[in-house]
């Protein structure tokens, strides 16, 4: 197991002598790495006051702007598609995947569009210039991948496909040709023949008879002859109603009428009709030495095969892909695009992944394309591999996302596919997301809670009743800890509030104190300070029998902390003077055995109780004549008012 | 570019990395950076005895908002609690203590201004108290600390709204000098709550140097279930990684060289749980010596996908996992004289300019670095 891991990693450089030789390193969220030299550099003069810290941060090509479009639109497609593969009849699997697919390869080349469309105004030309090529690769990759894995036709033939591949890649040709034919000789024009020879190769022989259609010679035998071969050429169609068989013997036919118009000599006056001639007999040598119009190997492999081998099949790709790659200088001059599109021909998925992650710097495409492959291959076992590699790729695709500022949320759209550690992960996430100010905050909690992750839920209510409290907003601070159904923390609040009231006489967040119903029962302290507003209403109401109740209650119950025992005495004062006697005889002994308490307490406590306490306690003391009075006066009244009521 | 042309067949290198550099402040050696649970606060410690807080201010740098002295002696670690608990952090240092903070903040009319306030001393200690690490938050507000003496310490406050009450609940002597203290991050009624402790004691004939310690719900007693026999050299650091539904945990160590270390609780017979610990499947998932000497830190990030480790060779490597559990480095980072780059940029190419400018700068700022090698490229799977 003990091993040099192999050289492949990149190296970073840091050019700060400070931090050379020792430096330590520690991440923070996802990648964010921080780096601080850890040596005794001190004693050297030199270096004082360069002491640095360093923040190393991956940057992706996905946080720029031209990609934004591609990651939205993406996360669309890729949610339907899991929708679609759990719903969809067995027959329309592959047309799903298809469509699904392509909706890719088109949104990759709307973002090309987009960004050729920026090159014309703004913007860093270099980096939008690479931009633009690394979408080429994937869009070129990805429609090669549809073909041979995805979009499989029926008896394997495949050569069709290719040819449209080929063409919709390589569009030189017909953009010469329309630059030829725009001029006013078009057969005087330099590039007329390469034109032709382009247009043949891709097999497009209407353009190709077009342009000799134009050509002053047009009528003469030689021209007509090679414009009859051209039109005659017969292309398999895999739902063409004609047999392989069928198709072959009347490609035979068709090719060796070409041997023999060419040997013959039809084209001896016009060596150029000549090379056309050879190449539609599939002379290997005339193909190669037109590779400067294909420019690479699998252009010339599918040229090659259009006219040596039409009904080629997949297996048989690997060999030809070869004798193309040997033919433009062998396997030295080969790119990591090429061992892509290599391993593609070879049916090799693993191989196309691991070379696609060299190809291309993102995440975006690896992701994708094996799930796409995943749900493809998912019906056979030969690929048990592919289900954890998607999996894996697809959260090294999230942990790219979610360690963005705004991109997060659709990560975790992703997430919620990713089977449990997917959800593991999500979970994660959303509580590690910086609660930056409230809206980010319920956006979390209603993330959170679509997906019943309620620890996250009270997690992020905790930590913003924190916040709150210590910022000093007690009312906020209240309603994040209802939220999070965290006792101690709102009875710790509680307090607060009532012992700034006992200093100021006035409610913090008053409105919110009312409306906390049925919440206020998660700790006592909170029950007493909603009862206590609720009085507080009946009070201001006029409703002083119901209030004067309640106040008993209150006092009797026990629920009130200690320090908080004068002021509901004191509030019972204008009640117990008030014209009709709203506090019965019994209320009374209850209240008058309350006093007795807190009298006794605070007599008890004397001098160890703090200066605070003893200011609050003197301050009450002074009333408590008053009061005493009151409610003597108050039973008095009580009692003559009960007796001749129950008179 | 024509699609098609040439230019496809050109490589494009486009991952890179950005630096920002910030000045260090430090009168002397840093030995612990901590980023807090978001990873928007930053505490740093020295041996120039005091502690920094360091906020991303609104255009994301990095702003020094709190600077004291914590302690008589180098700090050696400081660390955050969950925030659930408020803005704490914890420190211990080579007097002998470690120290609970808390920020208290006020608004003078002249912006926000933030106070760390002592709640609490641990001195029970008679030696240095190398590393202090607070529990996750599920276990509520505990507290770990290991000492230069062998003693590993558990407090936890009992009443969370009052941080001036730290009782100690537990104590461990481990018998070797200790360097190093990780909480398993993710308990659950799968895992129960597991704590490694590294030694750094230079002699291999003394045996295992990390200790695994699990707690016990039924017998309320942390009891060591495994010492790890194949790391016998000095430990300096190690870290379990956050598990993301993985079913055994993963712990990282910086010894001689990096070693990913994989426990899988075994699950025992009901019958026979009679208060008993569970055991626990001990699993090498990888042994490195890339660094060719002493590594001195090991740290995870939020998903427990990529372990950062750091060298004597002065190189701080990226570790990533790939889908068949196989561990490679994905990035090497090394600080560089500048003497090997041109400083009026005539051999360096633009990024390598770019780098030097931040050179002699206060500011900070961003800027690319230059990848040295060539551009091999990442083969993951």
């Amino acid at each position: 197991m003990s091993a040099f891991s192999k050289n492949t990693s990149r190296t970073w450089s840091i050019q700060d002598p400070v931090i050379t030789n020792r430096m330590h390193g520690i991440i923070g969220g996802v990648s964010s790495l921080l780096v601080f030299p850890h040596k005794d550099h001190y004693k050297d003069d030199r270096v004082e006051g360069k002491i640095k810290l360093y923040q190393v941060e991956s940057f992706s090509w996905l946080w720029s702007r031209q990609a934004r479009k591609l990651i939205n639109e993406a996360m669309g497609t890729f949610i339907s598609l899991q929708d679609a593969v759990k719903e969809v009849e067995p027959d329309d699997y592959k047309s799903v995947l298809v469509k699904k697919c392509r909706e890719y390869r088109s949104m990759i080349q709307a973002c090309v569009e987009d960004i050729t469309m920026c090159r014309e105004c703004e913007g860093d030309q270099e980096e939008l210039t690479a931009s633009g090529q690394l979408l080429y690769k994937m869009e070129l990759i990805l429609s090669l991948i549809e073909i041979l894995f995805i979009d499989k036709k029926p008896g394997g033939m495949i050569l069709g496909q290719l040819l449209m591949w080929i063409r919709s890649h390589f569009t030189q040709c017909i953009e010469k040709k329309n630059e030829v034919m725009e001029s006013d000789h078009p057969h005087q024009h330099s590039a007329y023949w390469e034109a032709v020879y382009g247009s043949v190769l891709q097999g497009r022989m209407e353009d190709a008879r077009h342009m000799l259609s134009n050509h002053p010679f047009a009528d003469t035998d030689p021209f007509l002859s090679i414009d009859e071969l051209l039109r005659k050429m017969p292309f398999y169609q895999v739902y063409g109603g004609v047999s392989v068989a069928e198709f072959t013997v009347r490609w035979q036919h068709w090719q060796s009428e070409c041997e023999r118009r060419l040997q013959e000599g039809h084209y001896s006056t016009c060596h150029q009709l000549q090379t056309v001639c050879k190449i539609l007999c599939g002379d290997q040598k005339t193909i190669n030495n037109l590779i400067d119009l294909m420019d690479t190997w699998y252009h010339l492999m599918v040229s090659t095969l259009l006219f040596t081998c039409p009904t080629v099949k997949l297996f048989r790709l690997h060999s030809a892909a070869q004798d193309a790659i040997a033919c433009v200088g062998g396997e030295q001059s080969t790119t990591p695009l090429d061992h892509v599109l290599l391993a593609a021909m070879e049916a090799d998925i693993l191989q196309v992944i691991k070379e696609c992650q060299q190809v291309l710097d993102n995440t975006w495409f690896t992701a994708h394309v094996t799930d796409l492959l995943c749900h493809t291959m998912g019906q056979t076992t030969d690929q048990k591999f592919l289900p954890e590699l998607r999996e894996s790729l697809l959260l090294d695709y999230v942990s790219v996302l979610v360690s963005h500022c705004s991109l997060w949320q659709i990560g975790i759209l992703y997430l919620d596919h990713l089977g449990p550690s997917g959800i593991a992960m999500s979970q994660t996430v959303l509580q590690r997301l910086p609660l930056t100010d409230d809206s980010r905050a319920h956006k979390i909690i209603q993330m959170a809670s679509d997906r019943n992750f309620d620890s996250v839920v009270v997690g992020v209510c905790r930590v913003m009743g924190r916040r709150a409290l210590s910022q000093g907003r007690l009312g906020s601070a209240i309603w994040w800890g209802v939220r999070s159904r965290d006792a101690a923390f709102t009875s710790h609040l509680a307090h607060q509030i009532l012992q700034k009231y006992v200093v100021e006489g006035r409610f913090e967040s008053s409105q919110l104190l009312d409306d906390l119903g049925p919440a206020m029962l998660l700790s006592d302290t909170l029950t007493f300070l909603g009862k206590y507003r609720e009085f507080h209403m009946m009070y201001q109401d006029g409703n002083f029998r119901d209030a004067a109740v309640l106040l008993v209650s209150l006092i009797s119950s026990k629920l009130a902390p200690e320090y908080f025992w004068p002021v509901l005495l004191l509030d019972a004062l204008p009640l117990l003077k008030s014209e009709e006697p709203v506090i019965s005889a019994e209320q009374t002994y209850e209240l008058m055995y309350c006093l007795h308490n807190l009298h006794n307490h605070a007599s008890k406590r004397g001098k160890q109780s703090s200066l605070e306490n003893e200011a609050t306690c003197s301050a009450f003391l002074e009333k408590e004549i008053d009061l005493r009075l009151a409610l003597s006066n108050n039973l008095a009244r009580a009692i003559i008012h009960e007796g001749s009521v129950d008179n | 570019c024509l699609p098609g042309s040439s230019c496809v067949l050109k490589e494009t290198l486009r991952v890179m990395f950005v630096a920002k550099s910030l000045p260090a402040e430090h009168k002397d050696l840093i030995h612990d950076v901590a980023f807090d649970f978001y990873g928007r606060r930053m505490a740093t410690c020295s041996s120039d005895q005091s502690v920094k807080i360091w906020d991303l201010n609104e255009d994301g740098e990095w702003v020094c908002t709190a600077s004291w002295k914590t302690h008589c002696g180098s700090v050696w670690k400081v660390t955050w609690a969950h925030p659930e608990f408020g803005q704490i952090i914890a420190t211990c240092s080579f007097d002998r203590t470690a120290a609970i903070w808390e920020e208290s903040v006020s608004d003078s009319g002249h912006g926000v201004h933030s106070t760390w306030i002592k709640r609490a001393g641990l001195v029970d200690s008679r030696t240095s108290v190398m590393d202090v690490k607070f529990a996750p938050k599920i276990q509520g507000l505990q507290l770990a600390t290991c000492s230069a003496g062998g003693v590993v310490r558990i407090y936890e406050a009992p009443d969370v709204m009052n941080l001036n009450q730290w009782s100690p609940q537990y104590e461990m002597n481990c018998k070797l000098q200790c360097s190093c203290i990780s909480w398993n991050p993710s308990p659950s009624r799968l895992h129960s709550p597991l704590i490694a402790v590294g030694s750094d004691d230079p002699n291999p004939s003394s045996g295992g140097k990390v200790f695994i310690y699990e707690f016990s719900a039924n017998t309320h007693k942390w009891t060591k279930v495994e010492t790890l026999v194949t790391v016998t050299e000095p430990v300096h650091d190690l870290a379990f990684a956050p598990n993301l539904g993985r079913s055994y945990h993963l712990l990282g160590i910086a010894t001689k060289d990096v070693r990913i270390i994989a426990l899988k609780p075994v699950r025992q017979d009901p019958t026979q749980n009679n208060g008993s610990t569970s055991s626990l499947e001990v699993r090498q998932a990888g042994q490195f010596d890339d660094h060719g000497s002493t590594v001195w830190r090991v740290c995870w990030n939020m998903t427990g996908t990529i372990l950062a480790s750091s060298g004597d060779d002065g190189c701080v490597r990226l570790w990533k996992a790939n889908y068949l559990d196989i561990w490679k480095c994905i990035s090497t980072l090394r600080g560089e004289t500048v003497e090997n780059v041109s400083e009026v940029g005539t051999t360096g190419g633009p990024s390598q300019q770019s780098g030097t400018m931040a050179i002699g700068q206060h500011t900070a700022r961003y800027f690319k670095l230059a990848p040295t090698a060539h551009p091999a490229h990442v083969p993951w799977h």
